[in-house]
């Protein structure tokens, strides 16, 4: 699964490239930074995989997994501030679908509404801070000592950057910090935690 | 059953709400139109710029719009008041008997950057279920002067106004919004100017002197330079 997820990867990304054609960002002439207005939307789509971590000695699971989080997203403002943190602010949503690999094959899908600040002072090169939260229904929950319900809520904070490959699909590479629990409507709530490299693409319309 | 379609038919309405998006646009009043003291013709030989527009944006100077001269020079064109009309480098231009025209744009545009922030937001708090409550919004108002100068020196000043704001919900959001707005904005005040152009028709009509002169009166546009010299009484030369 692994496997088939990686080339799902490659296939998405090439396909970007290809539908992108760089060349004509290069035809033109033109190395400026790609226009994307409040009100430019953004279809991206970001895999990973997850790494536990173990916050306390309570926590003994070593939860780890291939997770796949297609999204949409708008570019609320035009860019704001003239300095090196000049940007945008950008909201959006996501699905959230993980397969646990350890200690069982379980899964887990969530929907989280995401806000991100995404600086526009570098180009094509735009740096990004994010923020996301929503519900999560897991069945591994109900497998390990940590958590106790299978509904759950995930929160996600985390930081990467884009570049425009052309003026509207960019590549991303980004980490997020994870943490599932149920806000303690059920014991025992340890929460799980974990951090997700990602990479994606993204197409700006 | 009844509430599972009750359900459906409810999201779907929330999801349609959620794509509006919609204008308003008005009209501002103007001063009426000015008539200044004629200035002396310089016998040199006239420059060949005709048309040129001055462009500002919440205070600070901007490139000149060359799609908006076009649209100028067809209104001058359509108004039927000139000969003919040309952009400068495509047609010559008599040597009299032409008149000047000089377009000053202020344009003002609040996007409502932090409110729009703060409501993104509480839409993605709230699940996006307040979408349809909160509404974004972004303001464009932009006033027109144009300055005419006739062949001998009389000039006219004609001016019109407006503003409008385009609201839109999220799943509505558009590049195109902004443009679109500021396209009707734009399409008001030029209208206006043509009337006051219309009304003032006698004023362009060519003299005796004109036509033994064999001149034609004629407009050019040309996407120049920005020019600083607001002056009446002398010539807009383009800044190099």
């Amino acid at each position: 699964m692994a496997w088939s997820s990686s080339w799902l990867v490659a296939v998405v990304c090439a396909w970007a490239l290809m539908v992108g054609t760089p060349a004509s960002a290069e035809r033109d002439g033109s190395r400026v930074a790609p226009h994307t207005p409040a009100g430019t939307q953004e279809l991206g789509l970001a895999m990973g995989y997850l790494l536990p971590h173990r916050l306390t000695v309570d926590h003994t699971t070593k939860q780890q997994g291939v997770a796949a989080m297609p999204s949409w997203n708008m570019v609320l403002t035009d860019p704001v501030g003239d300095a090196w943190y000049r940007g945008q602010v950008v909201l959006g949503a996501e699905m959230v679908y993980v397969e646990f690999r350890e200690p069982v094959i379980t899964h887990g899908v969530g929907f989280t509404p995401r806000l991100k600040y995404a600086f526009t002072a570098m180009g094509r090169f735009r740096p990004y801070a994010e923020f996301a939260g929503g519900p999560f229904w897991t069945d591994l929950a109900n497998r390990i000592p940590e958590q106790s319900t299978e509904f759950n809520f995930i929160l996600t904070a985390g930081f990467g950057a884009s570049y425009f490959v052309t003026n509207q699909t960019a590549v991303t590479v980004g980490y997020r910090f994870h943490h599932f629990s149920n806000a303690g409507t059920r014991l025992p709530n340890l929460g799980i935690n974990s951090s997700l490299p990602l990479v994606g693409v993204s197409f700006f319309y | 059953m009844k509430i599972g379609n009750l359900t459906i038919v409810v999201l779907i309405a929330w999801a349609v709400a959620g794509c509006e998006r919609w204008m308003r646009v008005v009209e501002l009043p103007t001063p009426d139109t000015m008539t200044l003291a004629p200035v002396p013709v310089s016998t040199q030989k006239s420059p060949v710029l005709v048309l040129t527009s001055l462009i500002t944006q919440n205070g600070a100077p901007q490139n000149p719009n060359a799609e908006l001269e076009r649209r100028l020079v067809g209104l001058l064109h359509e108004s039927g008041l000139f000969s003919h009309t040309a952009q400068v480098g495509h047609a010559e231009v008599p040597e009299s008997g032409h008149v000047q025209a000089r377009l000053s744009i202020e344009e003002h545009i609040d996007p409502h950057t932090g409110q729009t922030a703060w409501r993104g937001f509480l839409i993605g708090a709230s699940m996006f279920t307040l979408t349809t409550f909160f509404p974004m919004e972004y303001d464009y108002a932009a006033r027109m002067t144009l300055e005419l100068r006739r062949w001998d020196g009389h000039v006219r000043r004609y001016a019109a106004a407006s503003e409008g704001t385009a609201f839109f919900h999220v799943f509505g959001a558009s590049p195109l919004t902004a443009l679109e707005l500021k396209g009707k904005v734009t399409e008001v005040c030029l209208a206006e100017l043509r009337n006051q152009l219309m009304k003032d028709a006698a004023f362009f009509a060519a003299n005796d002197v004109a036509i033994l002169q064999g001149s034609s009166r004629t407009t050019t546009a040309a996407a120049s330079p920005m020019v600083h010299d607001s002056s009446v009484s002398e010539p807009a030369m383009p800044r190099r």
